[in-house]
């Protein structure tokens, strides 16, 4: 069965920041319509940008994505 | 909304579809292909036609250029390039192959081939390269992300 990775960086964001997606694209170097991506489930970030991420949003990798099947 | 990148393929696709109608417009009309050589009136409107489509490239890289801090591409528009040209290389293979192998079948039994046909293989090549990379490249923006 293929693996999926889900993520709570909407959640996140927007529950323990006040980051726009704008705001978070530009913090971590990337386009804002990455983070839509991202937040769409529709993209998996390289491990840099997935680290960048979460050190934005002050949690660990762990939290932030989930491997689901 | 759509990003940088993707206006940018967009534009350059519809530019070269056009470029390519205009390019079939001339080449396949009236006797083109028999007087290909002597013809030096649409020998020039071809060339300036692909002088057009190459100059709109360079255009739409000076309007889209970035802007001082501005982050107009990340890793996301390369994986997305990266499997476009891929996806276009595919499909620029194929059709040089069948037109190869059709320009064979039609001619096989007089044994030769007009050359007019080479030009408009070289030609077309460009232009269903350029098409297909970009609309792969509109079409995995619209997916979403990779």
């Amino acid at each position: 069965m293929a693996e999926k990775l889900k993520n709570q960086i909407r959640q996140i964001r927007r529950g323990q920041t006040n980051l726009t997606q704008a705001q978070l694209a530009e913090r971590v170097g990337c386009t804002r319509q990455t983070i839509v991506a991202l937040e769409q489930e529709r993209y998996n970030p390289s491990l840099i940008l997935a680290m960048k991420i979460a050190r934005e949003l002050h949690v660990t990798l762990e939290k932030l994505f989930i491997l689901s099947e | 909304m759509m990003s940088k990148q993707m206006k940018q393929a967009f534009i350059r696709m519809i530019l070269w579809s056009l470029v390519f109608v205009f390019f079939l417009a001339i080449f396949l009309s009236g006797d083109t292909l028999a007087t290909w050589g002597d013809n030096t009136r649409k020998t020039i409107m071809v060339a300036a036609l692909f002088l057009a489509g190459f100059g709109g490239d360079i255009v739409l890289n000076i309007v889209y250029r970035k802007k001082k801090g501005e982050i107009t591409k990340d890793e996301r528009d390369d994986s997305i390039e990266k499997r476009a040209v891929s996806a276009g290389f595919i499909v620029t293979l194929v059709y040089v192959f069948l037109f190869a192998i059709t320009l064979y079948t039609k001619n096989e039994t007089s044994g030769f081939v007009p050359v007019a046909w080479l030009w408009f293989l070289a030609y077309s090549l460009i232009c269903v390269a350029n098409i297909s990379v970009t609309a792969f490249s509109v079409f995995f923006y619209r997916k979403g992300g990779l």
